[in-house]
């Protein structure tokens, strides 16, 4: 039961996708409520974590069902509705606009800011990364790039950001960081809806899980919780499977 | 003041991205930019022949022509093949006019307002196609628009064309032309200056992701094209004077369609001076060369347009 | 009645010469994921290496045809060597631009070394046939069949021979190929050598009933185009399915509204709508 007053900050109802007889979500609901701040979104490879946040940034138009940010309704199939009611998007693979410098990726994204090349500064410097302000995007390495994306994706004051595998490709020190970063985004009232593979990072930052298999949610609840769920781990290790001690391991 | 007489979503549009990477040479340019109306004000005054200002005119008219490619698709990376088509609208426009009794101002005017409206079709066309679709479909346009100015004989005058009346004088084409070149680069380095046109290069390098962060894609590619059709349309009313007449030879030769192209990309896409100084080089390099063959523009400009495709990330 | 036939008739004939340029732009397209806009210029070649080795040396087509093929062959894998070695899987506009170029300057240099002069022949197999009431010129039959000959041989290549396979599986998957063992490289210069082949070898059999001038291949680079991407853009059969259509649509269209511009006109527009409509899909691979 919600706490907070006021609508779900993002609610999946019945969304629904396919095409050409593959079903890639099937009737998958879910509601990311006011009174949390980090959800995640785990589930085997090919179980729809993409396609989710594909439908709700707009990227895919989803066969059925409905998306609400804040309670307004989504328009679907156009990124731009999507980034005008509030949702933010990282990539697994960044995608920095790479013919520009750092400082202009985040200025780029700053159309409604007061002052953006203020605000700019403040996002770089919280992600450490002011050195590298007048670098070009497409030369960094991707723990950098990942952390542009994640500092431009902040310059619209997103009511909620898409985390796609931040931690992917990445050696543990820079998860470390990025993971402090979203600490202290956390604690300024960021929101962050996390799709990971790496279960511990989840387990250490996530409030509430949603779990995807083969396109349906199988699974939500506090985070430990679901960790520990006989049907969650069979889904991570493959049928058959009894129940496995705590902390359940991608072994795809 | 701004305010008043702008009016708020201006302003934003306007709104100045300091700091940014692509800003700091803004005072330059607007220096240089100031040098060259200087030097262009002055240059037919000075006491040289005839066929060195013909040279000149043509530096002007292969300069203006490709800048304004550049300010439409050097900058969203939609690139275009049907630059002559903007340039043919607004040629035919004007004689059109001029022959139908309008006066000569009216007559330019016609011709930059019908540009724009040719500008609005590349637009509305670059919101229904991206990037790769857009660039093969304005093939088909500028080609099909030649037949239309090749059949449509009552408006264009059909494979006669159509003649300009006693209009014509040199420094009229000239300053046209001159405006035109420092209204589009000076359009470049403000929009260079600011937001806005770090949205217009985002949608250069990844549109999809651009639009995930609030830019409004299809609104940024109309104006530039509107503004970029708007432009052509008076560099060709301004030519079509200069030529004494509107023709689809002159018009829609085939070096046309990928000379803005050629240039942009080799002087640097979304740059301020590159595509100029390619266009200058250009245009001395196949006066000098002339003689040897009258394609010199299509070998020049192949061999151009392979060399960039090879070496430089388009 | 007839007339119908006869339009019909005359289509399916131009349309086997069109499938030249369509074939080649498919086969390209399908291993590379690059269409060939250099392909109306190549076969401006192959009508001026005809005008040369038939209309003033007297060669027979026989001879002349292969010679253009071989021809086509050997520049086709230069000029990919030069002009699109490895630049096809970095960014799709690059090699895109690179054959646009390549196309100009071969017509650029077809000026320069022959100017801009119209150069005809008087060819062989003039007059014509009478087939059931319809009346074809026999040029017309001629080159419609050699030009399906030409293309079954092409077939025969690559659906019954050992590069052939290597071609196809590019085409259906080219990172997959990749990690077959196929060379992509050698399969990008094959499929580019074979495609302006088949376009130098078919101007040279054109020669007999087109003139030669630089800019002959144009119109023929378009239509092919639009009959590519009708066919679909991946196989022969489609590239050649694709031509047939365009071939009768361009053929009745010329006759309905008695010029051939406003046939070329209407076939653009129409194209231009479709891809509006259906979206950019049709022009990218699976």
């Amino acid at each position: 039961m919600s706490t907070h007053a006021g609508p779900p900050v993002l609610e999946i109802r019945h969304l629904t996708v396919s095409f050409g007889g593959l079903t890639a979500l099937a009737d998958v609901s879910l509601s990311l409520d006011g009174d949390q701040a980090i959800w995640g979104l785990v589930g085997p490879n090919g179980s729809g974590k993409t396609t989710l946040f594909n439908c709700v940034s707009g990227m895919i138009r989803p066969t059925g069902g409905q998306i609400l940010v804040n309670g307004r309704p989504l328009r679907t199939g156009s990124p731009r509705a999507a980034s005008r009611l509030g949702i933010g998007r990282t990539f697994q693979s960044p995608r920095l606009f790479e013919r520009m410098s750092v400082l202009d990726n985040l200025l780029a994204a700053s159309r409604g800011e007061r002052r953006p090349t203020q605000r700019a500064e403040e996002l770089l410097e919280l992600v450490e990364m002011t050195a590298h302000r007048r670098a070009l995007a497409g030369q960094l390495s991707i723990g950098q790039k990942k952390l542009v994306e994640l500092a431009r994706v902040l310059m619209r004051r997103p009511a909620v950001v898409l985390l796609d595998e931040i931690a992917a490709g990445v050696h543990p020190r820079m998860v470390e960081r990025i993971e402090g970063y979203l600490r202290t985004l956390r604690a300024q009232g960021v929101r962050f809806f996390l799709v990971e593979h790496d279960v511990e990072m989840v387990a250490r930052l996530c409030e509430r899980l949603f779990v995807l298999d083969r396109g349906r949610l199988i699974a939500e609840g506090p985070c430990q919780e679901v960790l520990r769920d006989p049907q969650v781990v069979s889904a991570y290790l493959g049928r058959p499977a009894g129940p496995a001690a705590e902390g359940a391991r991608d072994a795809a | 003041m701004t305010t008043i007489v702008a009016g708020r979503p201006l302003q934003r549009l306007l709104a100045a991205g300091r700091g940014g990477t692509l800003s700091e040479r803004t005072p330059a340019h607007l220096v240089t930019l100031g040098l060259v109306t200087v030097a262009l004000l002055v240059a037919p005054h000075l006491n040289v022949n005839s066929y060195h200002l013909t040279v000149l005119y043509y530096v002007l008219f292969y300069a203006a022509f490709t800048q304004t490619w550049n300010l439409s698709s050097g900058m969203t990376g939609y690139l275009s093949f049907a630059h002559p088509f903007l340039l043919a609208a607004g040629g035919y426009a004007a004689l059109f006019g001029l022959h139908r009794g309008l006066g000569l101002s009216a007559a330019i005017a016609l011709g930059a307002g019908i540009g724009l409206l040719a500008g609005g079709v590349l637009a509305l066309t670059s919101v229904r196609a991206r990037h790769l679709v857009f660039g093969f479909l304005t093939l088909f346009i500028v080609m099909a628009m030649e037949i239309v100015a090749e059949l449509w004989t009552p408006v264009t005058g059909g494979v006669s064309g159509l003649i300009a009346p006693k209009f014509t004088s040199f420094e009229l084409s000239y300053y046209l032309t001159a405006v035109a070149l420092l209204v589009t680069t000076l359009a470049i380095v403000l929009l260079r200056s600011r937001i806005v046109g770090r949205e217009v290069l985002a949608i250069r390098d990844d549109e999809d992701v651009a639009a995930s962060v609030g830019i409004n894609t299809s609104m940024l590619k109309a104006l530039l094209f509107g503004a970029a059709g708007g432009l052509t349309g008076l560099i060709g009313a301004s030519h079509v004077l200069f030529l004494g007449s509107a023709h689809p030879n002159n018009l829609f030769p085939l070096h046309l369609i990928v000379l803005p192209l050629a240039l942009t990309l080799v002087g640097g896409a979304s740059r301020v001076w590159g595509p100029l100084l390619a266009a200058g080089g250009y245009t001395l390099l196949t006066e000098m060369l002339r003689v040897s063959a009258p394609t010199i523009h299509l070998i020049i400009l192949g061999a151009a347009v392979v060399l960039v495709a090879r070496l430089r990330s388009i | 009645m007839t007339t119908a036939v006869q339009v019909l008739a005359n289509g399916l004939l131009y349309g086997s010469v069109l499938s030249l340029v369509s074939v080649g732009i498919s086969l390209v397209f399908g291993v590379m994921n690059v269409l060939n806009f250099a392909q109306g210029a190549m076969v401006a070649i192959g009508v001026y290496l005809g005008y040369f080795v038939v209309g003033q040396a007297g060669w027979p087509l026989i001879v002349a045809v292969p010679l253009g093929v071989l021809a086509g062959l050997a520049l086709g894998v230069l000029a990919q060597r030069v002009a699109l070695y490895r630049i096809s899987s970095v960014e799709p506009l690059r090699p895109l631009l690179a054959t646009f170029g390549l196309g100009l300057l071969v017509v650029g240099l077809l000026g320069a070394l022959f100017t801009t002069d119209i150069r005809a022949y008087e060819g062989p197999l003039r007059g014509s046939l009478n087939l059931g009431g319809v009346k074809l010129p026999t040029q017309s039959v001629a080159l419609g069949l050699a030009g399906l000959a030409i293309v079954g041989v092409i077939y025969y290549v690559v659906y019954h021979s050992r590069f052939g396979l290597g071609l196809r599986a590019t085409t259906q998957h080219r990172e997959a190929a990749a990690s077959c063992g196929v060379n992509l490289d050698k399969m990008d210069a094959i499929a580019f050598g074979l495609g302006t082949a088949i376009a130098v070898g078919g101007g040279v059999l054109l020669s007999i009933r087109y003139p030669a001038y630089p800019t002959i291949g144009d119109a023929w680079l378009l239509q092919g185009l639009v009959a590519a991407i009708i066919g679909g853009l991946r196989s022969i059969l489609g590239g050649v399915v694709g031509a047939m259509v365009v071939g009768v649509v361009f053929t009745a269209l010329t006759y309905v509204t008695g010029n051939s511009q406003v046939a070329s006109l209407l076939i653009y527009v129409t194209l231009g709508l479709l891809i509006l409509v259906r979206g950019g899909g049709v022009l990218k691979q699976a």
